[in-house]
C-alpha cells in the first residue's frame, strides 16, 4: 500500500501563502499541487521539456534529480533544490515553493481595437428587441392565450414556435409590469421575455478563444460600441503550452475533455459578468454572442473530443456554423443568448482564420494580399478577390515567450525592445527592471545580433569568436552547461537574481517558429505562382502583433522580404471579425461563406515543404553584407 | 600516402560535397596500389573520414551549434560518399550490421528527421528500409518479414502520435515480431522516459546519438539470440 505523505506548498500562487494537501507516494508533485487546488503552469504538458512547473524543495528530502531536471534547470538549480515538479515524485513529508513562471500578473492581452472598416459595420445583428402592452383576455368568451396576445402585439413576424423555457416564463412576466413586456427574438424566434422596458439594452458579446489567450468584448446592438472588454489567458494553458499538448492531454483520458470545456465555459462565464460588472448592465440583456476560436478550441468548447484533429489527416468533427441557446453549451450567465460558432476550414485552419479574412476583407481585394495569423498555431491567408488559400503555421510558443529560458509574455516586465550599438539598451514594458523577455522583444534581440554580428545566419551564437569583439559585446559572450549564450540584462543593473540571457537553443526555438510562419506564406506564393513582389500587402496580425517590430521582423525572415512599406499591422482580426459577425448576420453569413470558399493547403504533404522550411529556418544575410557578420560554418 | 580524414570529415561537417568526394575518390584511387588491401582502404575511409565526420556533427548538434539544415546537408554529403565506398563493401560480402525498418508512424506526416536517421545508418554499414510517414503497424511489420530486419526505427514528430508508437510496439509483440527485433524511437516531443514507458528497447535524442544506440541494439539482440540459442 502506498504511504501518505503532507506535502505543503508556498509561493505566490498560493492564497494565503500556504495551503498543505496529503499525496501517495510515486503521484508527482504537480499532481499533488493541483489537487490542493493549485494552479501550476505546465507549458509543455507535463513532459520536462520546460521550466514552467518548476518548485524548490524548501525542507524535506528532494529526491534525485532526472534528466530532464539536470537538461531544463542545469545542475546550480538542481543543487539549490530546484525539480520539475511534473518529473518530481512524492517520496515523503516536505514543503514546496511553487516558483512562479515569470510574473503573468501584468500580462497585457491586446484589446481588439476597432477599426474604420469594423465600425462600417452594418447593424443587423439579427436581435429585435421591442417593447409591447400585452392586451390580456378580460373575458372568458375571449378565446385566446398570454402568448397568442404577446405575438399579436409584435410588429415584427415571428416564425418559429416559441420555445419551451419561454413559454413557462410568460404568464409571470407579462403581468410583473401591468402588461408591458419586452420580447427578444433572434431570426424570428423569440429568445427572451423580460418585464418592463428593457428594448434599449440590447447588448452581445464576442469571444476569441485562443490557445494562450482569451479575449472578449461586451457590444451594444444598438449602436455598435463597445461597452467594455475584458480577456487573460486561456485557463487550459495549464495543461498544454500548444494545441497538440493539450489534445495529447486529452487522448490519454477522454475524460480530461469535461476538465479542459469546464476551463474554458468558466473563462467565459467570468468575462460575461466581469464585462457587466465593467459596464453596470445586466447579463439577462446580452441576446448574442460571437465565438471564433480555432479547430481545437471550437471542439473543446463544444465538448466533442478533439482526439483525431491531432491524427493525421487531421481532420475536424465539424465545420459548420452552429448556433445554440446559452443554456446548451452550457453558458450559465447567458442562458437565453443564442451563441453563434463561426465555422470552420480545416483541422488546423479554424473559425478564428475565417474571422481574421472576415475582418481584414481580404476576400474583396483587387490585389494579391496576404493575412499572416501569428500566434501559438499561426495561419497564413492569401489571394484575392475570388481566390483565397489557407494553410496553417505551427510556429509554438516561441513567440509568445514560451519554451523560451527567460521567455515570458507581454507582461509587466518584459523586455519588449532590444537595441545593440555600443551598449545594450533594452526596453521593458512599464519600465520596470526586465525580468523576462517576450515575444517582440525576441525578435528585436535576434535582428539586433544579427545586425551586431554576434549571431550568423544560420543562428550560429558567435561565442567562439568572441575576442573580434568589442569589450562590451564579449563579456556578454559566454558558455554555461552545454551551450553558449547572449547577456542581454544584466542582473545586478536590473537588481535581480539572474541574469536574463538568450542562449543557443532559445535562438533553435526563435529559428522553427519563425521558419514555419514565413514557409507558410512562401508555401501559397508557390502554390499560386507568384513572387513576393506581386504580394500588394500583408497584414499582420495576433493578439500581439502591435508589438512586433516590422523591420525586425523584415529582418529575421519571419515575413519574407516584401518591403516593410508593405507590411500592416491589423491587430487581432480574428476578435475584430468575431465582434463583426456578432453586430451583423450578414458579416455572419459572409463568414460562411468565406469557409466554404478558402482553399486549404496541407503543408506538411506539399512536397515542395521541406526545401521550403529548411530554407525559411535561416536569417537572411545582413543589408551591408559584412562577411565578419555573416560568418560562416562552425569549425 | 592516404588522404587526410581530418580534413574530409570537416569537409561532411562544413556540407562541402566537392571536396568531400574528391578526397574519397582520391582515397580510392590509392586502392590501385597492390600494397592496399581495397576492402580495408575504404573500410579507413568510411570510418575515419565519414564516420569521423558525424560524430563532429552530433557534438556540435548537442550544444545546439547546427540546426536542421546544417545536419540535413551534411547528412547528404555523407551519402553521396557512400555511394562510392559501397560497391567496395558490398563486393566484400560482409553482412551488414543490421537490417532496419525505419518510418513515421501512423496519423504523423513528418519525414525530415527520419531520412537523416536513415542515412546515417546507411553510412554506419546497416541494410535500411525507409518505409517513410504515416506508416501503421502492419506496414511495419510486413517490411521486418519481408527483409528479415533485426532493427526497427519508431519516429513521431507530434504530441498527438507519440500514443502510435505505443500501439505500434504493441502490434510487434502481438505478431511475435520483437523474438528477432530490437525497437528504438526517436522524434522531436519523444523523452528517454516515454521511450522505457512504452517498452522499447532504447531512445537516441539526436540522429547522430541513434548510430551508436542501433549498434548496441543489434549487438545485444545478437548476444541474446545466441544464448538462447545456446541453451536449446
Amino acid at each position: 500500500m502506498a504511504d501518505q505523505f503532507v506535502i505543503t506548498f508556498q509561493g505566490e500562487v498560493v492564497p494565503g501563502g500556504g495551503k498543505s494537501v496529503a499525496a501517495t507516494t510515486g503521484k508527482s508533485v504537480l499532481d499533488a499541487a493541483r489537487d490542493a487546488g493549485l494552479e501550476v503552469i505546465a507549458t509543455c504538458g507535463e513532459r520536462g521539456r520546460c521550466r514552467s512547473c518548476r518548485v524548490k524543495v524548501l525542507k524535506g528530502d528532494a529526491p534525485p534529480a532526472t534528466i530532464m531536471d539536470q537538461v531544463q534547470l542545469g545542475h546550480e538549480e538542481v543543487q539549490e533544490r530546484f525539480r520539475l515538479s511534473c518529473q518530481m515524485p512524492v517520496t515523503g513529508d516536505a514543503t514546496i515553493l511553487i516558483a512562479p513562471p515569470k510574473s503573468e500578473a501584468g500580462h497585457k492581452v491586446l484589446a481588439i481595437e476597432r477599426r474604420e472598416e469594423t465600425g462600417a459595420v452594418k447593424l443587423d445583428s439579427g436581435v429585435v428587441k421591442e417593447c409591447v402592452q400585452v392586451t390580456l383576455p378580460d373575458d372568458e368568451n375571449h378565446q385566446s392565450s398570454d402568448v397568442e396576445e404577446l405575438v399579436r402585439a409584435l410588429s415584427v413576424e415571428v416564425e418559429a414556435p416559441v420555445p419551451a423555457d419561454i413559454l413557462r416564463k410568460i404568464p409571470e412576466t407579462v403581468r410583473a409590469r401591468r402588461n408591458q413586456v419586452t420580447v427578444s427574438l433572434f431570426r424570428g424566434e423569440i429568445i427572451d421575455v423580460q418585464p418592463g422596458d428593457t428594448s434599449d439594452q440590447k447588448l452581445g458579446m464576442a469571444f476569441d478563444v485562443g490557445t494562450t489567450s482569451i479575449v472578449g468584448s461586451l457590444l451594444d446592438l444598438n449602436t455598435g460600441q463597445e461597452l467594455a472588454s475584458v480577456g487573460g489567458v486561456n485557463p487550459q494553458s495549464p495543461f498544454g503550452g500548444d494545441l497538440m499538448s493539450r489534445i495529447a492531454y486529452i487522448q490519454e483520458d477522454p475524460k480530461r475533455l469535461q476538465t479542459l470545456r469546464a476551463k474554458v465555459l468558466g473563462a467565459v462565464n467570468d468575462y460575461v459578468k466581469e464585462a457587466c460588472t465593467l459596464a453596470k448592465v445586466d447579463p439577462q440583456n446580452i441576446h448574442k454572442i460571437a465565438v471564433v476560436g480555432n479547430t481545437c478550441m471550437h471542439h473543446i468548447f463544444l465538448g466533442i473530443n478533439p482526439t483525431h484533429v491531432g491524427l493525421a489527416p487531421y481532420a475536424p468533427s465539424m465545420r459548420d456554423p452552429i448556433v445554440l441557446k446559452g443554456s446548451d453549451i452550457p453558458l450559465k450567465t447567458v442562458p437565453n443568448a443564442r451563441v453563434c460558432m463561426l465555422p470552420i476550414i480545416a483541422g488546423f485552419v479554424g473559425a478564428d482564420t475565417v474571422a481574421a479574412a472576415l475582418a481584414t476583407r481580404i476576400y474583396e481585394s483587387d490585389d494579391m494580399r496576404c493575412l499572416v495569423d501569428i500566434g501559438t498555431n499561426g495561419e497564413v491567408v492569401m489571394g484575392q478577390k475570388g481566390k483565397l488559400l489557407a494553410c496553417s503555421a505551427p510556429a509554438g510558443p516561441a513567440l509568445e515567450g514560451g519554451q523560451i529560458r527567460h521567455g515570458m509574455r507581454g507582461a509587466l516586465g518584459a523586455i519588449e525592445r532590444v537595441t545593440i550599438a555600443k551598449e545594450v539598451e533594452l526596453q521593458v514594458i512599464g519600465g520596470v527592471d526586465p525580468i523576462g523577455i517576450c515575444g517582440s522583444g525576441l525578435i528585436d534581440a535576434v535582428s539586433a545580433m544579427l545586425d551586431a554580428g554576434i549571431l550568423t545566419q544560420r543562428g550560429l551564437i558567435r561565442f567562439d569568436d568572441r575576442e573580434t569583439f568589442s569589450d562590451t559585446i564579449r563579456d556578454r559572450l559566454r558558455h554555461v552547461g552545454e551551450r553558449d549564450e547572449f547577456v542581454l540584462g544584466w542582473a545586478e543593473a536590473a537588481g535581480g537574481e539572474e541574469d536574463i540571457t538568450l542562449n543557443q537553443s532559445d535562438v533553435r526555438q526563435l529559428q522553427l517558429a519563425k521558419g514555419a510562419i514565413c514557409s507558410g506564406v512562401l508555401l501559397l506564393e508557390r502554390v499560386l505562382d507568384i513572387a513576393n513582389e506581386e504580394i500588394r500587402e500583408i497584414y499582420l496580425c495576433g493578439g500581439f502583433g502591435n508589438y512586433i517590430n516590422t523591420e525586425s521582423a523584415l529582418r529575421i525572415r519571419l515575413l519574407p522580404d516584401v518591403g516593410v512599406e508593405r507590411v500592416t499591422y491589423f491587430g487581432n482580426a480574428a476578435g475584430m471579425g468575431a465582434q463583426m459577425a456578432l453586430l451583423s448576420e450578414t458579416e455572419r453569413a459572409r463568414a460562411n461563406d468565406l469557409a466554404r470558399e478558402i482553399e486549404h493547403v496541407a503543408m506538411a504533404t506539399h512536397p515542395e515543404f521541406q526545401d521550403v522550411f529548411l530554407d525559411a529556418l535561416e536569417f537572411p544575410a545582413a543589408p551591408n553584407a559584412d562577411s565578419e557578420a555573416t560568418g560562416s560554418r562552425v569549425a | 600516402m592516404t588522404i587526410e580524414f581530418e580534413t574530409l570529415a570537416q569537409a561532411i561537417v562544413d556540407g562541402d560535397a566537392d571536396t568531400a568526394l574528391a578526397l574519397v575518390q582520391d582515397g580510392l584511387g590509392d586502392q590501385k596500389n597492390p600494397d592496399l588491401d581495397e576492402l580495408a582502404n575504404a573500410k579507413e575511409i568510411l570510418n575515419k573520414g565519414l564516420i569521423g565526420g558525424m560524430d563532429i556533427i552530433s557534438e556540435l548538434w548537442i550544444q545546439e551549434k547546427i540546426f536542421i539544415p546544417e545536419v540535413l546537408i551534411s547528412a547528404k554529403v555523407m551519402h553521396g560518399c557512400m555511394d562510392h565506398l559501397r560497391p567496395i563493401l558490398e563486393a566484400s560480402n560482409e553482412p551488414p550490421r543490421g537490417i532496419c525498418v525505419i518510418g513515421t508512424v501512423k496519423g504523423d506526416l513528418h519525414d525530415i528527421g527520419q531520412n537523416i536517421v536513415g542515412m546515417m545508418l546507411k553510412g554506419n554499414g546497416f541494410e535500411v528500409h525507409n518505409i517513410g510517414p504515416n506508416s501503421s503497424p502492419e506496414k511495419f511489420a510486413d517490411k521486418v518479414r519481408e527483409t528479415g530486419a533485426n532493427l526497427i526505427g519508431l519516429s513521431a514528430l507530434l504530441t498527438t502520435t507519440m500514443p502510435m508508437q505505443r500501439e505500434s510496439i504493441k502490434y510487434f509483440e502481438e505478431e511475435g515480431l520483437l523474438e528477432t527485433a530490437a525497437v528504438m524511437v526517436g522524434g522531436a516531443p519523444v523523452t528517454a522516459d516515454w521511450a522505457e514507458k512504452i517498452d522499447s528497447d532504447g531512445y537516441a535524442p539526436d540522429a547522430a546519438t541513434t548510430v551508436g544506440l542501433a549498434k548496441q541494439l543489434v549487438d545485444d539482440l545478437a548476444e541474446e539470440l545466441g544464448q538462447v540459442a545456446a541453451t536449446n
